[in-house]
């Protein structure tokens, strides 16, 4: 189990799997989505996924703002999940500003 | 000002992301710190100037005291220490009220400015110069009202929500305190914003006044001032048993107010300058650009970034109010003809050493004119027709400019006089208005209805001769009656006209003038005749002739290709040579008579003279409107024992005195007689 930090902009626990953010895809609530970029048009894609996790961005931004009017989960200034596969098993806890990475071998 | 870039300090702020810039740099000046907390952003000439106004505007909202700001070489803008955000937080937590009351000043002024932006959004993408200009102008306005606290708005804002965030985490475990803290994560403008799907990010760098690539829209709701949460209670109750300092608690509490508002604030100017104001500028300034392009004005679009904001709304001011393009062209032909004349070229004394000594004075009574003629509706095109010549108009509007410059009249003043004028001359001209190479003023079917009414006799070379003498003497008598300065409203060339849909291919029509003859300033002077009209009919002779009408120039045989003539005196038509003969006598004895009366004048009637002469040959406008046509008393006075002009009051330079002329006559310039060429 690895742990990550981040910045809260909106509280939330949210248990469930890692994916990269990719255009035109649908996502759901075990979606815990890694985003790049941190534009408010991504995250106006996101309404239905679990939580997010930013690399980029602050807790300021327009985007920040939006994540918590949607009331997702998210954190800003992750970094280090750059090398995590999709679909590794994660859990956020937002307002603690933490993320858990299982590791594959995990339950 | 020129920031020396080896001496800056450059550090980062953990309140912003790298993304959003996070590097600040300083500077010492005068002893006194300098931030520039955005270096990124590099501001145009024309923003620098735009902004640059409103911007200075904050210290003396904030704290009744001018602070200095300032844009470096690069465009950066830098703020002395009161305006930068860590100076701002700390007086801001130490007086929230004060921070309520700014934001509650902003929120007065966006209700004014989603009022103006609305007017100018019904028309956002009209094509016509006014329509934009009007714009260009409401949203100007627009800015001035939305940048006056931009370091409390846009410079403090994450480092205020950032300490808020740190003290929030100081005193509460960090669940409860990140819990807490997002429960203000929110904007009124931001749900709006979702509501009208006007949500999105364009990812660009800049800020300048037109940084928003969107399509403008409006959209707006009232911020709330105060935010609450329902932990509030609990949390408070906390704080306020917690162990730490006063000091600590009043910061809390003091965050607790304005870190919310802020948060408000923040992002509705952030929606407010991408999607509203500087999206309405762009296309604006898209569609100026694009007129300006279109009228030669720029040679690309980007140029209108480097002008400032004034120099922008002159040369649109300038296009949009045709009249005053007339300008570069009258004053280039006026300078050709007379402009660069200097003292002692004219008898008694010329324009340059006379007419400064009652400038202010006859700028009033012309003004006077000027009202009393809008008050009685009195048309330009009637007025025009009450100036003795066209020519006489032309050369009393090129000495207005000398006049209005030595008077300092400002330049609003000075253009609508200008003005005033050059429409007279409009309307007198049937073509080539400046009169650069004619001076026409006569449609064809007049001409042609004059040459009937006269019904010119043939010339002959002795006939050609003859009036070449009485011209010559006319000529004379008008120079002795109105002096040289004034010689054009006694005289002035007429033509060339057209006449070989009359007399065959190659045949003009010149009419020589002498008017006025029998002037009141004169009463002495026993002239024969008041109007001597000479009409002349050439072959294959060219003529042309300056603005000055009196200069003229024949190209051909003059005396062998005189095909027509008539001498018309007060409305009789001469026909008989001897009669010509006889006027001819009458006018040099009377020529002669004029001068000697003139020269034995003493210096100081002299001058009086040249006032009333002044005066008089405007005298049917003067009269027309209910004037006196006489200088007023206050002219008589500025004049009366003065001595003449000289090169102490005008200060023409040794070298570049075309520059210098040019400068002085022109009225667009604020240029005045002392003022050197580098100024």
């Amino acid at each position: 189990m690895k742990t990550f930090t981040g910045l809260c902009v909106c509280p939330g626990v949210v248990k469930g799997r890692l994916v990269r953010y990719k255009e035109g895809r649908e996502y759901h609530k075990e979606d815990i989505v890694l985003l790049d970029e941190y534009m408010t048009q991504n995250i106006l894609f996101l309404k239905n996924a679990g939580a997010i996790l930013s690399s980029t961005g602050g807790i300021t931004c327009h985007a920040s703002l939006i994540a918590r009017e949607f009331n997702i989960p998210c954190l800003v200034s992750v970094k280090g999940l750059g090398e995590v596969e999709d679909n590794t098993k994660a859990t956020v806890d937002a307002a603690a500003e933490e993320v858990q990475v299982h590791e594959k071998n995990d339950c | 000002m020129i920031v020396d870039y080896d001496k800056i300090r450059v550090f980062t702020t953990a309140a912003r992301p790298e993304r959003k810039q996070n590097e600040i740099y300083e500077i010492i000046l005068d002893g006194k710190k300098y931030w520039c907390e955005r270096p990124k952003y590099c501001w145009s000439r024309f923003d620098q100037n735009l902004y640059g106004s409103t911007w200075k505007k904050e210290g003396n909202i904030l704290f009744g005291e001018d602070i200095p700001i300032f844009f470096d070489q690069h465009g950066r803008l830098w703020c002395r220490e009161e305006l930068t955000s860590k100076f701002l937080l700390n007086f801001f937590t130490k007086n929230p009220l004060q921070f309520v009351k700014v934001m509650s000043r902003r929120l007065s002024n966006m209700k004014k400015i989603i009022s103006l932006i609305k007017e100018a959004h019904k028309q956002i993408h009209a094509a016509d110069l006014a329509t934009n200009r009007e714009n260009m102008e409401k949203i100007v306005v627009c800015f001035d009202l939305f940048y006056d606290t931009q370091a409390s708005v846009f410079m403090l804002y994450d480092e205020l929500v950032f300490r808020f965030k740190h003290v929030l985490q100081t005193v509460l475990e960090k669940r409860e305190a990140n819990t807490y803290f997002c429960e203000f994560l929110r904007a009124e403008i931001t749900k709006e914003a979702l509501r009208l799907g006007h949500i999105q990010e364009f990812g660009t760098e800049s800020r300048g006044s037109t940084y928003g690539n969107a399509e403008p829209v409006i959209f707006y709701k009232e911020p709330k001032i105060f935010y609450e949460s329902p932990m509030d209670i609990s949390i408070f109750e906390k704080v306020i048993k917690a162990n730490i300092s006063q000091e600590q608690k009043d910061e809390f509490f003091a965050l607790r107010l304005i870190a919310p508002i802020a948060i408000q604030i923040n992002e509705e100017a952030q929606y407010v300058e991408s999607r509203i104001l500087t999206a309405h500028f762009r296309v604006v300034m898209e569609n100026i650009a694009a007129l300006l392009l279109e009228s030669k004005m720029i040679k690309k679009k980007e140029e209108i970034h480097e002008m400032t904001y004034s120099e922008l709304l002159y040369i649109l001011k300038k296009i949009q109010n045709k009249v005053t393009t007339w300008v570069p062209q009258f004053l280039s032909n006026a300078l050709k003809t007379v402009g660069f004349m200097e003292f002692g070229t004219l008898q008694p004394w010329g324009w340059l050493e006379f007419e400064p000594l009652f400038a202010e004075q006859y700028v009033e009574k012309v003004e006077l004119l000027m009202h009393k003629a809008e008050e009685q509706h009195v048309s330009i095109k009637e007025l025009a027709t009450l100036w003795p010549t066209t020519g006489g108009l032309r050369c009393q509007l090129f000495f207005l400019f000398g006049i209005l410059k030595a008077a300092r009249i400002e330049k609003e003043r000075r253009m609508k006089i200008c003005n005033f004028f050059f429409a007279m001359m409009k309307e007198r001209a049937v073509a080539d208005v400046h009169g650069t190479v004619s001076n026409v003023t006569k449609t064809k079917e007049e001409v042609k209805a004059v040459v009937d009414q006269i019904q010119p006799k043939r010339g002959t070379p002795e006939i050609a001769k003859l009036l070449g003498k009485i011209s010559n003497a006319a000529y004379n008598l008008v120079a002795g009656l109105y002096l040289d300065i004034y010689l054009d409203y006694g005289m002035e060339n007429e033509g060339p006209y057209d006449v070989s849909y009359i007399y065959g291919p190659g045949h003009i029509l010149v009419i020589r003038k002498y008017v006025g003859l029998q002037s009141a300033v004169w009463p002495k002077a026993q002239v024969p005749v008041n109007d001597l009209l000479i009409y002349c009919i050439y072959k294959d002779v060219k003529f042309s002739c300056d603005m000055a009408s009196c200069h003229s120039v024949y190209e051909g045989d003059v005396i062998n290709n005189l095909v027509a003539f008539a001498v018309v005196a007060d409305d009789r038509v001469l026909t008989e040579i001897k009669k010509i003969q006889a006027a001819l006598k009458s006018l040099t004895t009377v020529c002669v008579e004029q001068w000697n009366r003139l020269k034995s004048l003493p210096e100081e009637e002299q001058k009086k003279k040249g006032l009333f002469i002044k005066t008089y040959g405007m005298r049917k406008l003067f009269e027309r409107v209910g004037m006196n046509w006489k200088p007023t008393n206050e002219m008589i006075a500025a004049v009366k024992n003065q001595p003449l002009k000289d090169n102490t009051f005008w200060k023409i330079p040794k070298e570049n005195k075309e520059a210098f002329w040019e400068n002085i006559y022109n009225p667009e310039i604020d240029f005045y007689p002392g003022d050197l060429l580098s100024s």
